[in-house]
């Protein structure tokens, strides 16, 4: 009978508190402690860690552990409220949910607790008169107070739960407390089934305690003739109505059995053919349900409580109490009424049958499961404050349909505090705090509004009786009542190729892409240079260093892992080899990323954006000149993206979560240590996702951070270790100022080199659809902050993996404005954002996708796609375009010059390389950089290299006016072209000076 | 306007009129109310129908509705889940397939008679008829206390270029000709208090013919006015209208006369 089978339960290793006056173990223990006693054992059987904290009597152990969780108690009558409160601000941080039993006075836990931690207040009735009763005037006035206006104050607009329909009017209309009241009816325990034998002579059984609120003298005065009545209880008003009975006249037929034990009670209960109330109103009609458990159906006036209970017509007989007359003619009416019709067994049995069938469906495994739907709905209206479509409403709708139609609905899409039952292939569906018109637009949302379909506001009559609540996404199905209420998970086969076959596939045709002619698509660079030179030196045990310097403006992730390679491979003497050599290895790299980056869009958007977003990234020629050298960006990005993939993982426990957080940490560590400033796309996304409510997901997260942390201040103490840091302390602080724009060495806010515009006009057409995806993945960040602001739902499913996306997408734009505006910008910095940009356009057009709601879902929805479509293809084709350019006409002018060099340069002479990267390569010359005629002469150089393209654009040592100069008067010797140098062109100037020297 | 939306749906009125009521936690108050209007449509021979809007009750307003019906009452229910009574009038209004639509306080305010005089001048072609606690011939069953009644004054200073020139815009007791309904209610966007006065401007700005009538006001026990709370509340509303209302223009009126 469990309403959610204990695997899935969505409290299973989470830490909830139950709040109560007394526990079961002290001396004035009633309904109330049995009432959480037993949810707790609900709960504790789900897997959930329950904690009661409660008063102590004399003789109660502090603490002691039961069979449905721990107990704490503490404090007497009146300081067990202090009490709980500061044992609640002591373990705050455990909690993660509290149930606050309300016994007149509340235990105003909002007090002690984190703002977010979901409370559920349960009332069992309304207090306020009871005061009057118990305590003297200004003590009631205080009672009154802190019941009504004290707890509106506190408790806002927290959830409540009531125990039936009536003691929820009565909180509404008594109290002036402001959140929603759920319903949580009381359990009741069946008795085994029994072979009820009722007497000859209709007898009438009451079982309970004989006080005068329950006004057995009005029963006695309605009691039929030729009816018994037996009443198994005693009381303070027992000896009136024995003289009552006697003065009626009705001492044979009222028989007093005072207290009786179990089987004499069973044995009496059996015999009957009715119980009967004259209560004038209770919280939850207890003895009714107990009689019914019995399947002895009831006669009750209509009054709160009572008519919860009784089903008229199916389960026993309601006689209106309102009008006016006497209570006791009306009473006797309908008991007369009944015992004439149940003086027909057939009839008879078929009552009894519905009594048993009615109090069967309150178990408390039910009642369990709609406290915990009240606290996941405090969770969720905490996480979702703007997100409320159903205003707090006291009404509810009943939906009626065929099961078969449930079954094919994804029901997560209900409110957890939803109700749904099925029936012989019936099923009904109880949406609470809805109209029929939001009704109905539940139904279409859920597309099962069918002809079959029944919406009706729902009676209070409708309101009881339920068990299960909607399943939630972290759940998955529900077993129990038999539906597919989740989307169907897909197969473990499928699993494994959304999250293996895709990711690898994307691995491979990335690495192909990049692979193809990787040694002449493009001209080496000068950091190509450094990086295999350092490499090379940590390869043969030289130590971090490069040209006899320590090199500490990089740290050593990648590497270290470069000498690895050449160690396995072996070493090449020549640098420019060393450097072909050292390319696959980036390209491996960039197509982890790729496939990484393909992973994490698989987890949260649709097949179709994530294979086109890899395509994307697999394809883009800015990417794609980056991955195809030895540059540092593709291993820092690709370690980034795993550890922004491992983030998505949704752990279930604390311990896994850290583990996780430790494995995600060691990714993005390797990713600061190959290149510092992606801490804006590891460490700094982190600090965003810190904060979230999700405690698993917190630690998870915490941890990744700290092991940054650790990574990192080991790079730092290794430092120190190997005696190196005040040199490395040098270069970062350089490097910082740098990077906050104190200094402009380099890049394009260095005042006199071109600027960042220029640059980009120059570079539109090749890099055009990389740009213009760089500036849609700003535009989809900042939306998508508004969006996560408006709709944050929209975020949570895969392990928050929308959250991660936009904690990437806000670090890595945030960096690349702050660089733009101030900082030393360099066109590499927009490698990580150029990546995030295709991640965040892919997750904006999933959400775009997604919530398309209102009157044209299906044309926005056409419209959206199909532009997406058409922008995907033209940037395809744009880009497959420039690719087969790119690899068929060669760009690799140094190699030429190294092929030419030997023959056309002869041993000794005297070569001035004015771009940066000859000066490495050649071997065999002396090398200089002078870069004016005379100095030129001054230093005899026989030779001078010139890279057109980077005078052009004022970097290296030639400037324009210097090469004009040269065409003037020198004869070129060697010249070859490629895209990244122009013409790189050797000039003989021995000519030119051994011309000049006579005159 | 957005009365065109509705064009399709006025086709066939197939009673002549619907009685809402919106209704919270009215189950002591609704069986009497709902017994007073239904005998009086059957005595006057009105064709008519009456609807509770249970605007999120938490006790049995719904059964009462039920009970009255079982009794032959021609009495439905329809929920609203949305807060306060403009939500629920309008819920009402929107779904009404009747000729005529008025609503009406649960506590029977008004009494029942004045119906007959509402539906007189509908039948006269007024497209908007205002129960009128304030124009000539009204009278107050019950003296107001004075608080309320210096809050009134104010109210009405405050929002006479809204009402323009009806008396007593805030009597829960109006009647509209169908499609003046819709039109009228398509775009209602305040809930509270200043409800009834949005009404009364949306059908002055539609340009719709609109008439007062005197109805007797019984003052009920029950209808609080907290001069702080209160105000606070009204103020609020007040800039909300104020926001999202347009003032009627001159040449909008002028085109109304």
């Amino acid at each position: 009978m469990s309403g959610l089978s204990p695997s899935n339960h969505p409290w299973r290793g989470r830490h909830v508190v139950i709040c109560n006056w007394r526990d079961g173990g002290h001396p004035a223990a009633g309904g109330a402690e049995l009432y959480c006693e037993r949810v707790a054992a609900e709960l504790h059987r789900e897997g959930a860690r329950v904690t009661y904290v409660t008063a102590r009597a004399k003789g109660q152990s502090r603490r002691s552990t039961t069979p449905y969780g721990t107990v704490v108690r503490g404090g007497g009558t009146y300081t067990v409220y202090l009490y709980v409160l500061l044992w609640l601000f002591l373990h705050r941080r455990t909690i993660d949910g509290v149930i606050d039993s309300q016994n007149g006075i509340p235990f105003f836990t909002p007090l002690a607790l984190h703002r977010r931690t979901p409370i559920a207040l349960l009332i069992h009735h309304v207090h306020q008169d009871q005061f009057l009763v118990h305590f003297p005037g200004p003590a009631a006035r205080v009672g009154q107070f802190l019941e009504n206006q004290a707890s509106t104050w506190v408790y806002g607009p927290r959830a409540l739960a009531a125990v039936s329909p009536s003691s929820r009017a009565e909180i509404r209309r008594r109290l002036s407390l402001k959140g929603p009241i759920h319903l949580a009816p009381c359990g009741q325990d069946m008795p085994p089934p029994r072979i009820r034998r009722p007497n000859g002579v209709p007898r009438i059984v009451c079982v309970g305690r004989l006080v005068t609120q329950k006004r057995f003298d009005v029963l006695l005065r309605a009691l039929p003739a030729g009816v018994e009545l037996h009443l198994a209880g005693d009381g303070e008003a027992r000896p009136g109505l024995e003289s009552l009975a006697a003065e009626l006249g009705l001492d044979h037929r009222v028989i007093f059995h005072g207290r009786v034990d179990d089987t004499t009670r069973d044995a009496l209960v059996d015999s009957a053919w009715l119980t009967a109330s004259a209560s004038m109103g209770e919280g939850w009609g207890l003895s009714v349900m107990e009689s019914a458990a019995a399947g002895v159906p009831a006669v009750a006036f209509s009054v709160p409580g009572l008519r919860d209970t009784i089903r008229p017509g199916e389960t026993g007989w309601l006689v209106d109490a309102g009008a006016d007359g006497d209570l006791a003619v009306r009473l006797s009416e309908v008991l007369v009424t009944a015992l004439r019709t149940l003086a027909d067994p057939a009839v008879a049995a078929e009552y009894s049958r519905r009594c048993v069938a009615w109090a069967s469906r309150f178990t408390w495994s039910a009642t369990a499961a709609h406290l915990t739907a009240v606290l996941t709905a405090e969770e969720q209206r905490m996480l979702l404050a703007p997100a409320e479509r159903r205003p707090g409403s006291d009404s509810a709708t009943l939906v009626t349909l065929p099961a078969a139609e449930l079954g094919r609905a994804d029901l997560t899409r209900l409110r957890v505090t939803d109700l749904l039952d099925v029936e012989n292939g019936h099923a009904a569906l109880l949406l609470t705090g809805a109209d029929e018109q939001d009704g109905q637009k539940v139904l279409e949302r859920l597309g099962i509004a069918g002809p079959d379909t029944r919406v009706r506001l729902a009676r209070h009559r409708d309101l009881l009786g339920w068990q299960a609540h909607p399943p939630t996404r972290a759940g998955g199905p529900d077993r129990s009542i038999g539906l597919a209420t989740v989307p169907a998970i897909p197969g473990q086969g499928r699993r494994i190729a959304r999250l293996a076959v895709l990711p690898l596939a994307m691995f491979l045709i990335a690495l192909a892409v990049r692979l193809v002619a990787i040694g002449q698509a493009y001209d080496i660079f000068v950091d190509e240079v450094s990086y295999v030179g350092v490499a090379r030196n940590l390869a043969t045990g030289g130590g971090l260093t490069l040209n006899g310097g320590p090199f500490n403006l990089h740290p050593p992730g990648f590497f270290l892992v470069l000498a690895g390679v050449f160690r396995v491979v072996g070493m090449d003497t020549g640098v420019d080899a060393l450097v072909l050599t050292a390319r696959p290895v980036a390209a491996v790299a960039g197509s982890i990323g790729c496939a990484a980056t393909t992973l994490l869009l698989v987890r949260i958007v649709r097949m179709p954006i994530a294979v086109g977003a890899g395509l994307l990234l697999a394809l883009d020629p800015f990417v794609l000149r980056f991955d195809s050298r030895v540059m540092l960006e593709a291993p820092a990005m690709a370690w980034a993206s795993l550890g922004m993939v491992v983030l998505t993982v949704r752990p279930r426990r604390t311990r896994t979560g850290v583990a996780w957080g430790i494995l995600a940490g060691l990714f993005c560590g390797a990713s600061i240590l190959t290149k510092e400033w992606y801490v804006f796309v590891t460490a700094v996304p982190l600090v965003l996702l810190l904060f979230t409510t999700d405690r698993v997901q917190r630690r998870m997260r915490l941890s990744a951070l700290m092991t940054i942390v650790a990574a990192y201040a080991g790079y730092v103490l290794s430092m120190v270790a190997l005696g190196s840091f005040s040199p490395w302390w040098a270069e970062k602080a350089s490097g910082l100022a740098r990077v906050a724009g104190a200094v402009q060495a380099t890049g394009f806010n260095q005042p006199g080199t071109e600027s960042l515009s220029s640059r980009l006009i120059a570079n539109l057409t090749s890099f055009g659809a990389s740009y213009a995806l760089i500036a849609v993945g700003g535009l989809a960040t900042a939306a998508l902050v508004v969006a996560r602001r408006r709709q944050p739902w929209q975020f949570l499913p895969a392990g928050g993996g929308g959250s991660v996306v936009l904690a990437l997408g806000v670090g890595a734009f945030a960096f690349i404005a702050y660089a733009v505006g101030f900082g030393t910008l360099e066109e590499q910095m927009f490698y990580p954002v150029m990546v995030t940009s295709i991640v965040i356009t892919a997750a904006g057009l999933e959400v775009a996708i997604r919530s398309s709601v209102g009157r044209r879902v299906a044309l926005r929805r056409k419209i959206l796609t199909g532009f997406a479509g058409i922008a995907a293809f033209v940037v395809f084709a744009g880009d497959a375009g420039i690719w087969a350019t790119v690899r068929t006409y060669p760009d690799n002018t140094y190699q030429e010059l190294l092929a030419w060099a030997p023959t056309g340069i002869p041993d000794g002479s005297t070569v001035s390389a004015t771009e940066d990267v000859a000066q490495f390569v050649l071997t065999g010359v002396r090398l200089g950089q002078w870069a004016d005629l005379p100095s030129l002469k001054a230093n005899k150089v026989d030779f001078v290299i010139v890279a057109t393209e980077l005078a052009d654009r004022g970097y290296g040592h030639a400037r324009v006016t210097f090469v004009a100069a040269l065409d003037d008067a020198a004869p070129v010797v060697f010249t070859a072209h490629g895209r990244t140098m122009g013409d790189l062109r050797v000039y003989d100037v021995r000519r030119l000076f051994d011309a000049k020297a006579p005159r | 306007m957005a009365g065109a939306i509705y064009r399709g749906r006025s086709a066939v009125p197939r009673r002549e009129l619907e009685l809402l009521i919106p209704a919270f936690n009215e189950e002591r108050r609704l069986s009497d109310t709902l017994t007073a209007l239904a005998r009086h449509l059957l005595r006057s021979g009105i064709n008519g129908t009456i609807r509770v809007i249970d605007n999120g009750s938490s006790d049995r307003t719904a059964e009462v509705v039920d009970r009255a019906a079982a009794a032959g009452l021609p009495v439905t229910i329809t929920g609203c889940s949305r807060r306060g009574k403009g939500a629920a009038v309008t819920r009402g209004m929107l779904t009404s397939t009747a000729r005529w639509v008025g609503f009406c306080d649960a506590d029977l305010a008004t009494p029942a008679e004045a119906i007959d005089d509402a539906l007189d001048q509908l039948r006269a072609g007024q497209q908007v008829v205002i129960g009128s606690r304030r124009c000539e011939g009204a009278q107050l069953e019950l003296r107001q206390p004075l608080v309320r009644r210096v809050g009134g004054t104010g109210f009405r200073m405050l929002t006479r270029r809204y009402s323009g020139p009806v008396a007593d815009t805030q009597c829960g007791f109006k009647f509209f000709e169908a499609t003046a309904a819709r039109a009228v209610f398509a775009d209602i966007r305040l809930a509270g208090f200043a409800f009834d006065l949005e009404v009364v401007a949306r059908a002055r700005s539609l340009g719709l013919s609109m008439v007062e009538i005197p109805v007797a006001w019984r003052d009920q026990e029950g209808s609080t006015f907290r001069p702080l709370a209160d105000g606070r509340r009204v103020a609020r509303e007040l800039w909300r209208l104020h926001r999202d209302i347009p003032v009627p223009t001159r040449r909008e009126l002028a085109s109304a006369r």
